[in-house]
C-alpha cells in the first residue's frame, strides 16, 4: 500500500501507477470538463463512468462516503437557491411562489445540472487525490514546463492544509472540552467562536512558516538555478495517448458548445 | 584556516523590537571532529545560537548583530546563506516541520538536488546516508508511517547526504522515547568516529550528552558560564542545580556521598551507569547496604477510592485502518497519580482522549463516574474530566489571560462574581497572578503551559489528563509541572499524566502503565512497575539512571530516586 494524498492506495492500482503529468491532466479534467459541460445527462454519465474508474484504480468508494455531508449541504444550497430563488422561464410552470419567483422544468434541469457539476468535480477530485503525492505534483509540473518554485509552492500548500486541517481538529475539540456548542446559538454567536477558533490556527500557522522558511534555506532550496531532478519519469505510448484524449476532450467540448446546440442545456432549446 | 571549525568572537545579538540582548558577549571555539554538547534552561539563547552558527542569523531573521562569527573559516556576515549551508547542516526540534517532501527518500535528496548534484552522485550519497542512520529499506515510507526517532533520523540522513563537516542539532530529542534518543545518539557517535564530522548538539538530556560529548557549553541568560568536559562540568553539582542544570543522576549521587564523607570536588565522578558500578565496588565493598532498602521502601500508595474512569475491553480504531487500542481493561480510581508510559505511537493519547469522549471506543466501552461515553457528549464528560494538551497553543484561544480562564466558566452559565473568584483564585495557585490582562501569546512557553492547566483546572475537574507536560521544557519547569500535579494530587484531584520522562514518572507518579502497541503490557505501584525492565524495554522506555544503577548492584533493590539511593548508600557511609 502507498501513501498518498487522501491516504493508502494499493501499489498496482492503475491510476497510481500513471505519469505525474497525467495525473495532474486528469485533475484539471474533471474540473474542467465540468464547468465546460451544460448537458445534465452528460454529467451525470460522467459521474458514473468516474465511480466505475474508483473500481479499476482499486480505490475504495467509501473514500466518498467521508464527502457525503458535504455533499449533501452543497446540494440543499443549490437546490435551495434555484427554486425558491430564481425565475427561469420553460415549458412547464410547475409553482408560482409567495414572493414572485416561480418553479419551471428548466429550472429543474439547472438544479439537475448545477449539482451534475458540483458531484463530477468532487467524485473526480476524490478519484485523483486518491492516487495523487506530492512528488506526483512536482514533478508533474515541472513535466509540464511548470516552473520548479510555482511547483514547490504548490506541493507545501497541499502539504500544509493537511497540518491546518490537523491543528484546526485540535483547538476544535480543546474548545468543545470547555463547553462550546458549535452548532448552538444564532449565526453572528456562530461566527464568533470560530474567530476564537482562528486565532490560534493563525498563530500557530505562522510559527511553521517560519521553521519551514529555516528548513527550506537550511537545505539550499533555490527557486532559481541548476537543479537536478533524481527520480525519472517517462511517458509510455499509452499515456501519451491518454494525454492527449483529456487535453482533446475540453477543447473539444468548448468548440461543440460554441458551435453546436446538442451540447447545451436542453431547456434552452424551448426558450 | 586553522584547525577551528567554528571561531565566534565578541557575539552579541537581540531580535528586531526586543530591548533585551539574547545572545551576550559569546566567544567560541569549536575544533575539527569536536562533540560539542549546549545546554541551559529554556530562553538561555541556545537556539538562537544554532541559528546564528548557520548565518540564518542575521541573514534570514532581523536583529541587532555585533561581533564576528566564522564557520570553516568564512564570515558569516559576508558569506551567502548558500554557501554557508554547503559545509554545514542543522537538524532542528521538530521532526514533522523538517519534512519538505512526504518520502524518506526524496527527503534525503532534497539538499543534493538543490545543489544540481549529478544524479549518480545523488543515488550513492543517499543510500550512504541511509545505511549510516540505520533506514535503508524506508526508502519510499511516507513521514506518518515512522516513528519520532526515525524521522529524526531521516533529518540527519538529509543532512548528512550532503557530507558536511559541521552537523548542528537543536534538541533533536525532546520528543522522543528513551530508545529513540538513544537511536540518534549512537547514530552521532558513528559519524564522529567514523567520519570525523563536528557535532554541536543543543540537548536537555544530559545522561547521554555526558557520555558523547567531549565538551559541554552552559548557556544561561544570553551568556556562557561554563566551557568543560562533561566530567569536571558535572562535578560542580551545586552550581549546576541553582542555574537549573540537573546533572547526571549517578554524578550527583557520588557526588553528594563525597560531600557526606566529607571528600568533595578532588575525587573522580561517575558519568554513567557502568562507571558508578565500578566506584561503587570500589568505595564499598563489603559493606552491608541491602537490608536496610527492603525495610525502608515500600510500594507507593495507589488509588484506593471509587472508580473514576473505566475501560472495558476496549477497541479503537482510527478511520485509516490503524489499531490503535487492541482491548484496554483499565480501571482509574479516585486519588490516583498515575503516568501512561510507552513508546512513541503506542496509544497513550489515544487512550487518554478516550477518557474525555473527544474519541468513542470502537467496540467496548469506557465509562466516566459509571456513565457511557458513548452517551455523553465531550463537553459534559469536561465538567469531571478535563484534558491539557502537549501543545499548549492548541487550546488558548482568547485576548487575555483572564479571558482565557473565564471561558469555560461563562459556558458553564456562572455568574460573573464567582467566574471572577475562581479565575483568580486558580491563577494565583498556579502562580499566574498579575498576568491576567496579559495576551496569552506573550507569556513564555513555561507560563502558557501552566495557563493550559489553568483553563482546565478552573472548572474544577474530579480528573485531571495532563498529556506530555515537561516536553521541550527545562527541569526547572518541568518539576513546577510535576510539583503542581502532586499538589493537586494531595487536595483530592485523580491526576493522569502521559509521559516520556522516566525520571519524573519514578519521582511523582504513585501508578504506571505501560503501553505497547495499543495494549497494556504492565500496570501498577511505580516501584513495581519501573523496576521490572523487561516491559519497559520492550515498550522503548528505560528506567531512571538511578534506578538502572542499584538495580545492577542488585536485582532487588528497587531504587526510584536520587534521595532514596543517597539514604541507602549514605547509611553504607555512616556505617562504614
Amino acid at each position: 500500500m502507498k501513501r498518498t494524498y487522501f491516504l493508502y492506495v494499493e501499489e498496482n492500482s492503475p491510476l497510481y501507477k500513471l505519469h505525474p503529468s497525467l495525473k495532474i491532466f486528469l485533475l484539471l479534467f474533471f474540473n474542467i470538463e465540468a464547468l465546460l459541460l451544460d448537458s445534465p445527462y452528460m454529467l451525470w454519465g460522467g459521474i458514473i463512468l468516474t465511480i466505475l474508474l474508483f473500481k479499476v484504480a482499486k480505490i475504495p468508494l467509501s473514500r466518498l462516503g467521508k464527502f457525503l455531508a458535504f455533499a449533501i449541504i452543497i446540494t440543499q444550497a443549490i437546490m435551495f437557491s434555484y427554486l425558491l430563488g430564481s425565475s427561469i422561464p420553460g415549458n412547464i410552470v410547475y409553482w408560482h411562489l409567495p414572493w414572485g419567483t416561480y418553479v419551471t422544468d428548466v429550472t429543474l434541469l439547472h438544479v439537475f445540472t448545477m449539482v451534475g457539476r458540483f458531484m463530477l468535480m468532487l467524485v473526480g477530485s476524490t478519484l485523483v487525490l486518491s492516487v495523487l503525492t506530492d512528488t506526483d505534483i512536482i514533478y508533474g509540473l515541472v513535466f509540464l514546463r511548470v516552473p520548479y518554485s510555482i511547483a514547490l509552492t504548490i506541493s507545501l500548500a497541499f502539504r500544509f492544509a493537511s497540518i491546518f486541517l490537523d491543528d484546526y481538529l485540535k483547538v476544535r475539540d480543546a474548545m468543545v472540552l470547555r463547553g462550546t456548542s458549535f452548532d448552538k446559538g444564532n449565526i453572528f454567536q456562530r461566527a464568533r467562536k470560530y474567530v476564537n477558533l482562528a486565532i490560534p490556527l493563525m498563530v500557530m500557522a505562522i510559527r511553521r512558516m517560519l521553521e519551514l522558511t529555516y528548513v527550506l534555506e537550511v537545505k539550499g532550496t533555490r527557486l532559481k538555478g541548476k537543479r537536478t531532478f533524481y527520480r525519472e519519469y517517462k511517458m509510455k505510448p499509452y499515456e501519451k495517448a491518454l494525454a492527449i484524449l483529456l487535453l482533446a476532450t475540453p477543447a473539444l467540448t468548448l468548440t461543440m458548445k460554441m458551435g453546436l446546440i446538442t451540447f447545451i442545456l436542453p431547456g434552452v432549446l424551448a426558450q | 584556516m586553522n584547525g577551528n571549525v567554528v571561531e565566534v568572537k565578541g557575539l552579541w545579538w537581540k531580535y528586531q523590537g526586543n530591548v533585551d540582548w539574547v545572545l551576550k558577549d559569546i566567544n567560541l571555539t569549536v575544533r575539527k571532529g569536536e562533540f560539542v554538547g549546549i545546554i541551559g534552561p529554556s530562553g538561555a539563547g541556545k537556539t538562537t545560537l544554532c541559528l546564528a552558527l548557520t548565518g540564518i542569523i542575521p541573514h534570514s531573521i532581523r536583529g541587532e548583530f555585533r561581533g564576528e562569527i566564522r564557520v570553516h573559516g568564512k564570515n558569516t556576515l559576508n558569506t551567502t546563506l548558500t554557501s554557508i549551508m554547503e559545509d554545514v547542516g542543522i537538524v532542528f526540534q521538530d521532526p514533522d516541520i523538517q519534512f519538505i517532501t512526504m518520502r524518506v527518500l526524496d527527503e534525503v535528496v532534497f539538499p543534493l538536488e538543490n545543489m544540481g548534484a549529478p544524479r549518480d552522485l545523488i543515488k550513492e550519497r543517499a543510500e550512504w546516508a541511509l545505511n549510516i542512520v540505520g533506514l535503508r529499506g524506508f526508502e519510499e515510507k511516507h513521514p506518518s508511517e515512522l516513528s519520532g526517532g526515525q524521522k529524526q533520523r531521516v533529518a540527519i540522513a538529509s543532512m548528512l547526504a550532503k557530507l558536511p563537516k559541521l552537523l548542528i542539532l537543536d534538541e533533536p530529542t525532546s520528543d522522543l522515547d528513551p530508545i529513540g534518543k538513544m537511536e540518534v545518539f549512537k547514530v552521532l557517535e558513528k559519524l564522529r568516529t567514523d567520519y570525523d564530522v563536528t557535532l554541536i548538539v543543543v540537548e536537555h538530556n544530559v545522561e547521554e550528552l555526558a557520555k558523547f560529548a567531549d565538551r559541554i557549553i552552559l548557556l544561561t541568560e544570553g551568556r556562557i558560564v561554563f566551557d568543560e568536559p562533561p566530567r569536571r562540568l558535572f562535578s560542580k553539582c551545586t552550581e549546576l542545580r541553582k542555574i537549573g542544570v540537573y546533572p547526571p543522576q549517578v554524578t550527583e549521587l557520588f557526588y553528594r556521598l563525597n560531600s557526606l564523607s566529607g571528600n568533595s570536588r578532588s575525587l573522580f565522578l561517575p558519568l554513567t551507569v557502568e562507571e558508578a558500578y565500578k566506584l561503587f565496588r570500589k568505595q564499598f565493598s563489603g559493606k552491608s547496604i541491602t537490608m536496610e532498602f527492603s525495610e525502608e521502601f515500600s510500594e507507593s500508595l495507589t488509588g484506593s477510592g471509587r472508580s473514576v474512569v473505566e475501560f472495558q475491553n476496549v477497541k479503537y480504531i482510527y478511520p485509516d485502518g490503524t489499531l490503535a487500542l487492541n482491548g484496554i481493561n483499565l480501571t482509574i480510581r479516585e486519588g490516583d497519580f498515575m503516568a501512561i508510559v510507552g513508546a512513541n505511537g503506542s496509544g497513550k493519547t489515544t487512550l487518554a482522549k478516550h477518557m474525555v469522549g473527544i474519541l468513542k471506543p470502537t467496540e467496548g466501552r469506557v465509562l466516566v463516574f459509571g456513565k457511557d461515553t458513548r452517551t455523553m457528549k465531550a463537553s459534559e464528560i469536561a465538567l469531571n474530566v478535563g484534558y491539557v494538551y502537549q501543545n499548549p497553543d492548541h487550546q488558548l484561544f482568547c485576548t487575555t489571560v483572564f479571558e482565557e480562564c473565564a471561558y469555560a466558566l461563562r459556558n458553564m452559565g456562572l455568574d460573573e462574581d464567582e467566574i471572577e473568584e475562581r479565575v483568580h483564585e486558580v491563577l494565583d495557585k498556579l502562580g499566574l497572578k498579575g498576568l491576567e490582562s496579559t495576551p496569552p501569546y506573550f507569556l513564555s512557553k513555561g507560563q502558557r503551559q501552566r495557563l493550559a492547566v489553568a483553563t482546565v483546572l478552573v472548572m474544577k475537574p474530579k480528573v485531571l489528563v495532563v498529556d506530555e507536560p515537561t516536553t521541550g521544557q527545562d527541569h526547572i519547569q518541568s518539576e513546577s509541572i510535576m510539583k503542581l500535579l502532586e499538589k493537586l494530587n494531595s487536595e483530592g484531584t485523580t491526576i493522569v499524566v502521559i509521559t516520556h520522562d522516566m525520571r519524573l514518572v519514578a519521582e511523582y507518579a504513585k501508578r504506571v502503565t505501560v503501553m505497547y502497541n495499543g495494549l497494556i503490557i504492565a500496570d501498577g505501584p511505580t516501584r513495581k512497575v519501573i523496576t521490572s525492565t523487561r516491559d519497559l524495554l520492550k515498550s522503548s522506555l528505560n528506567p531512571p539512571q538511578i534506578t538502572r544503577f542499584f538495580l545492577k548492584v542488585n536485582p532487588n533493590m528497587r531504587v526510584l530516586t536520587l534521595e532514596e539511593g543517597l539514604r541507602i548508600l549514605g547509611g553504607g557511609i555512616n556505617r562504614g
